[in-house]
């Protein structure tokens, strides 16, 4: 049995030592010490043992099948992409030149078409502001009775529930609770064309500040000027605002 | 085992798979993915494979898996990965994929010492060794998980920066690791 020192290096030191983790002057002063210190040279020893025995126990041997196979796979993985399953996968399948022009072609008819008809199809919902806003002025310049007696057949049928075509208003105005519902004829607007193509005209009902009613040259209540009073515009196929009335 | 060379001013001897790691291909060198991987698969997949059991795969998993790794390599390479350090790379692999194994499996770890090679030879030499080695499999099994890790990537020759990416741990605990594992199958084994 051998004295452990003072002087002794720690086991830690002597297994970096030993693999070779030491920078190499620190290497070398742990060499010149185990040299010298029997303590230290028993310790590494048996460091050195134990480190080997660990070593022989990974003495394993390799299947052959693995080296030959794994060559065959890498083989496989070489000659076609490898592709994720999934969405991703099917993204990065590689296309024949045909099907990508095929692909970018589809997609631009696709696009152009989606853009020809968002400008061109009338937009309901988003024409009844504009309207509401220029008809102010309209009314103020020249009211004047106009499509009183449309046919209503020739109007079409709104798609939204608060709309109602003509024929609608006409059956109803049949009734006499809706005869009393209306309250002034309908008066043109300025910006309305006379070659008007009723067949897709349409009436929705809106409301608006009573103070609209002065501004058509009808009398307004000065108590009741804040309220809300119910008109019946009739769209062109531009969805401009083409008449207006008033309801009660 | 070898020397180290006198030049570095050291002359203790370390263990023939440490000194492993200065033949391991710069990556730089090869610039084909293919090769590159062919070619560690040859110089690592015995270290790979040996690791793999020795976290206690059965043999036939450990080979799939150690083919994994280095297709899995190959892919790394070929989308332009970090092409540093490779070996360490395909051990942290190796180390990851075996613990999605031992987890998935559910079973327990496979002794390594029943996969032993027998050498042959002497009968009485070789019931020695068996013995030993049992003795040894027995105190490797009585470590902590991590010291166990540390030393067998340790004995496939990784140096202790290697150790510590595969492991995702500090330097200073590879090493204190190593030397705990160390001086307690020396303290099991000597007695």
């Amino acid at each position: 049995m051998t004295k452990f020192s003072e002087n002794c290096l720690p086991d830690l030191r002597l297994v970096q030592a030993l693999d070779g983790e030491l920078p190499a002057a620190e290497a070398w002063r742990v060499q010149l010490h185990v040299e010298t210190c029997e303590s230290c040279r028993a310790r590494l020893d048996g460091l050195r043992s134990v480190s080997s025995g660990v070593t022989e126990l990974h003495q394993v041997a390799l299947p052959p099948e693995v080296t030959g196979r794994f060559a065959a796979r890498l083989a496989e993985e070489g000659s076609e992409q490898h592709l994720e399953p999934g969405w991703r996968g099917w993204l990065a399948r590689p296309l024949p030149l045909a099907a990508r022009l095929a692909w970018c072609g589809g997609l631009t008819i696709l696009i152009l078409g989606g853009l020809i008809l968002w400008t061109t199809h009338p937009r309901p919902g988003a024409a009844v502001r504009p309207v509401a806003r220029r008809q102010q002025p309209a009314m103020a310049a020249a009211p004047k009775e106009f499509v009183n007696d449309i046919p209503a057949a020739r109007l079409r049928r709104p798609r939204h529930s608060a709309k109602r075509s003509v024929r609608q208003q006409h059956v109803a105005s049949q009734t006499p609770a809706v005869a009393r519902e209306i309250a002034t004829p309908f008066f043109t607007l300025p910006f309305s064309d006379a070659a008007l193509p009723l067949d897709e005209a349409t009436m929705i009902r809106v409301e608006l500040p009573r103070s609209a009613l002065e501004l058509a040259g009808l009398p307004v209540d000065e108590d009741r000027r804040n309220q809300r009073v119910r008109a019946d515009l009739i769209l062109g196929v531009d969805g401009l605002a083409r008449a207006i009335r008033f309801v009660e | 085992m070898r020397r180290v060379s006198a030049a570095d001013g050291l002359s203790l001897e370390a263990p023939e798979s440490v000194l492993e790691l200065d033949s391991v291909k710069d990556p730089g060198e090869a610039a084909d993915p293919k090769q590159l991987t062919a070619s560690l698969f040859e110089q690592q997949r015995k270290p790979v494979y040996r690791y793999l059991v020795s976290l206690g795969l059965r043999p036939q998993v450990a080979g799939e898996v150690t083919q994994d790794c280095f297709l899995r390599l190959y892919r790394h390479l070929r989308s332009n990965g970090n092409s540093e350090n490779l070996r360490g790379w395909v051990f942290r692999v190796a180390h990851n994929l075996a613990m999605n194994e031992l987890k998935r499996s559910g079973v327990a770890p496979v002794d390594p010492s029943e996969m032993e090679v027998d050498p042959g030879g002497d009968p009485e030499q070789a019931l020695l060794r068996k013995e030993r080695t049992r003795r040894m499999q027995t105190a490797i099994r009585a470590l902590p998980r991590r010291q166990q890790e540390c030393l067998h990537l340790r004995a496939e020759g990784l140096r202790y920066r290697e150790i510590a990416r595969v492991l995702g741990i500090g330097i200073s605990s590879v090493a204190e690791s190593v030397q705990r594992a160390l001086a307690a199958l020396a303290r099991t084994c000597h007695d």
